[in-house]
């Protein structure tokens, strides 16, 4: 189901009534409030196929399972069988996503399987969003493995009923459907604390507005109107475009993938203020970035912190030598790459964003912490992000593009002089306008604090959000799914 | 000021500045007639003559792909026409958007046969299913959230300039549309879906004509083909006319290019597309009158 479609605001409502029904204040309001939630997002994410449902079944029972055995021998101080839960828990969520994301992948590069297992292999659907929901669990057997989670979950060793109400509980966490299919990811020891009764009075309404408002605005009339256009980049007919075109398509490409994921990403956590949770933001105005290494801290933080948590300082991260510094950046950035999806084009996007990471890192290893905090003259900072913003959009095209050959088919049109396609030029113009403003805006607001603060909040603020939800309602573009559904 | 307050506050601020907004395109769409059916996107340029057509009282409706879609119909203020050109598409999407009662059915259908084949074998056009969806009822019958009132195609299309209302004398044909085929059909050997394409139009052709709709084949000039889809062109013309009574009219043939103005290869300019609309209307005008 999308956030973007009919199916979903009649779902949303009839949730958001149930969950704050007069009964759900008493006694029982926060297991009556969780069922509620875990209902609607089961419901969201079976919609399109009931099939999918068993998978996420067993990705949550079986992180359930280790999650209690898990506190059980940490309260009992058994740290070998923790560690050995954890193990188990880790291998079956990446068992789950080697099965259903990777294994199509690797039948296909393996040699000397029978045509039939390739065929068979190749014919394993990819249940949306599992790369998610996979590192949800990972983020939760840890965080308790690390006892950074325990309130309710300690709860749960001590009687039979609790432990069910740990499940639903955990469910509850892996499955809560403003973050299911596309994040953001969620960590469980900033969700479980979170984990409560609510009230309908709590919720903060301008929150909620802000992030749907600008989610939906950012989706739907950016991103939307835009895709109807990038598409040609990697169609055929991508030679009707002139040089100036491929241009524009490729600037346009990076405003609308932004446009997308941290639309949804907003509305995630408009969605989840409704329902009295706060989620982490995902995208820290990314384009503004005067660095490669910065722009990982803005673009799809939650990834990043997720990666940087359980993957790159358990390697080791910087605590091991130069040498082992410089192979841990490139093994997370080439996993980064190969997590957005199973083919090698991923894989060296993130690669490329690893080199460019080791580069960076060696350009200025004799910098200080102190000297890095200090404000840099304009003009270095205009150079940095003229080269960040650049070399991120290039990079797209690795990301973008179904293949090699395309790649080279656009840098080839690059040299060939062509008829400007009016409708590309235009949409990249005016739609891929919005995510600069928004960017401007963000722009502002780090460097005119005081002026911005005083925007917050005003009529003129407001009078903004109004122009946007009049463009959601007429002027958005062809509905689309979005881009990070299918990874 | 507290948090009810000012979220109280927000919100008046939105509501205000939202029909703000809807005033100031109501005075664009409604008052300096700026709404139109040529948007930067296919989709929507296609979804505004869609909406355009659905309303019943249509003398024609001109089904075809982007080359129709330049005729003005009544998103462009010519209410005897409905135009399904679908941008991208064929004229069976149109058909089908007929056939299922989206659109209601005219007194003539008026059937490209330039793009009879597009898109065989490939997904149903996006546009279509837009055409089934909820949205566009809402616009159909809300026009400020229409697919012909969207600020940016408004813009757009101010900034093409496009005179839609650009007339002229109709074109003067020589000869009255006539229904040609079996007896000596073209031979040409259809793929497995070319087939089933022309079967679908076949059939669809025959339920709509249980409505008193007649139908008919129109060959517009729009450019060269290669051989093989003027043949496959021809070969289907002469099943569908034969099997649907429907005259046909070879436009391409009877008009010179030269006294046509093109936007590109293929499309026709607003003016020349003013009067080929113009010529088909007199074509099914004279089909309408008794001849001696």
């Amino acid at each position: 189901m999308l956030f973007n479609s009919w199916e979903f605001l009649i779902l949303l409502g009839i949730t958001f009534a149930a969950y704050y029904a007069p009964w759900s204040a008493g006694r029982h309001g926060k297991a009556w409030q969780v069922t509620i939630a875990l209902l609607a997002s089961v419901i969201f994410y079976g919609w399109e196929d009931p099939r999918l449902l068993g998978l996420l079944a067993v990705s949550c029972v079986g992180n359930s399972i280790a999650t209690a055995r898990i506190i059980l021998h940490k309260v009992n101080g058994d740290e070998v069988r923790v560690r050995r839960w954890v193990r188990l828990a880790v291998i079956l969520n990446l068992a789950l996503l080697g099965i259903f994301k990777y294994a199509p992948f690797l039948g296909g590069m393996l040699g000397g399987l029978p045509p039939s297992w390739v065929a068979m292999l190749k014919a394993i659907p990819l249940p949306i969003g599992i790369s998610f929901y996979t590192f949800h669990g990972i983020s939760m057997i840890v965080d308790v493995a690390r006892g950074e989670v325990t309130r309710e979950s300690d709860a749960m060793v001590s009687k039979e009923t609790r432990f069910a109400k740990g499940v639903r509980d955990i469910g509850f966490y892996l499955l809560f459907f403003p973050q299911l299919v596309a994040g953001p990811i969620v960590k469980a020891k900033q969700f479980w604390p979170q984990i409560a009764a609510k009230r309908l009075e709590d919720i903060q309404w301008e929150l909620v507005l802000r992030s749907l408002i600008a989610g939906f605005f950012l989706k739907m009339v950016a991103a939307d109107n835009l895709a109807e256009q990038t598409v040609t980049l990697t169609k055929p007919w991508i030679v009707s475009a002139g040089p100036l075109d491929l241009i524009l398509l490729l600037y346009g490409y990076s405003m609308q993938i932004f446009s997308d994921f941290a639309g949804y990403s907003l509305i995630a956590i408009g969605l989840a203020a409704m329902f009295g949770y706060r989620f982490p933001i995902n995208f820290d105005f990314p384009y503004l970035s005067t660095s490669i290494t910065e722009f990982w801290r803005r673009w799809h933080m939650s990834l990043s912190a997720w990666l940087r948590d359980y993957l790159y300082i358990p390697l080791g991260g910087n605590r091991k030598g130069e040498a082992r510094t410089y192979f841990n950046l490139f093994l997370v950035m080439f996993l980064g790459g190969l997590w957005h999806g199973a083919e090698w084009k991923f894989a060296l996007w993130g690669t490329l964003h690893g080199v460019l990471l080791g580069v960076e890192r060696f350009c200025f290893r004799k910098r200080t912490r102190d000297q890095a905090s200090l404000p840099r003259p304009a003009w270095r900072a205009v150079l940095g992000w003229f080269y960040t913003f650049h070399a991120v959009t290039l990079l797209w095209l690795t990301f973008l593009m179904p293949d090699l050959r395309q790649i080279g088919i656009f840098f080839q049109e690059l040299m060939i002089p062509g008829k400007l396609l009016g409708p590309a030029v235009f949409s990249s113009l005016v739609f891929g306008s919005i995510a600069v403003v928004y960017h401007a805006f963000g722009w502002w607001r780090e460097h005119r604090a005081d002026e911005f603060n005083r925007f917050r909040g005003s009529w003129r603020e407001s009078f903004a959000y109004g122009i946007m939800l009049f463009l959601i309602l007429t002027n958005s573009g062809a509905p689309q799914g979005f881009i990070y559904f299918q990874f | 000021m507290n948090s009810s307050n000012k979220s109280l506050r927000f919100g008046i601020g939105v509501l205000a500045s939202l029909f703000g907004c809807f005033g100031l395109q109501a005075i664009a769409f409604f008052g300096l007639r700026l709404g139109t059916g040529k948007t930067e996107s296919n989709y929507f340029s296609t979804l505004s003559r869609f909406q355009g057509a659905c309303a019943p009282g249509a003398e024609i409706a001109v089904s075809g792909s982007s080359i129709t879609g330049r005729l003005p119909g009544r998103e462009a203020g010519n209410e005897a026409v409905a135009n399904l050109g679908s941008d991208g598409g064929s004229p069976y999407d149109g058909l089908m958007l007929i056939d299922e009662g989206v659109v209601s059915p005219p007194r003539w259908l008026v059937l490209e046969t330039n793009t009879l084949f597009n898109g065989v074998g490939y997904a149903e056009m996006p546009a279509v299913k837009g055409a089934r969806g909820k949205w566009f009822a809402v616009g159909g019958s809300v026009p400020l959230v229409g697919a012909a009132a969207r600020p940016s195609g408004m813009l757009y299309a101010k900034l093409l300039s496009r005179n839609w209302n650009g007339r002229g004398e109709p074109f003067p044909l020589q000869q009255r549309p006539c229904i040609i085929g079996p007896a000596d059909p073209p031979a040409f050997e259809f793929t497995a879906i070319e087939k089933d394409r022309l079967t679908a139009l076949s059939q669809i052709l025959s339920r709509i004509r249980k409505s008193e709709v007649r139908i008919l084949l129109v060959n517009y000039p729009a450019g060269a083909m290669k051989a093989r889809e003027t043949e496959r062109m021809n070969a289907a013309i002469a099943i569908l006319s034969s099997e649907a009574q429907a005259p046909y009219l070879d436009l391409a043939s009877a008009i010179p290019r030269e006294s046509l103005v093109f936007t590109d290869s293929v499309h026709l300019g607003p003016a020349s597309a003013s009067r080929i609309l113009d010529t088909i209307r007199a074509a099914c005008l004279s089909l309408e009158t008794p001849t001696n």
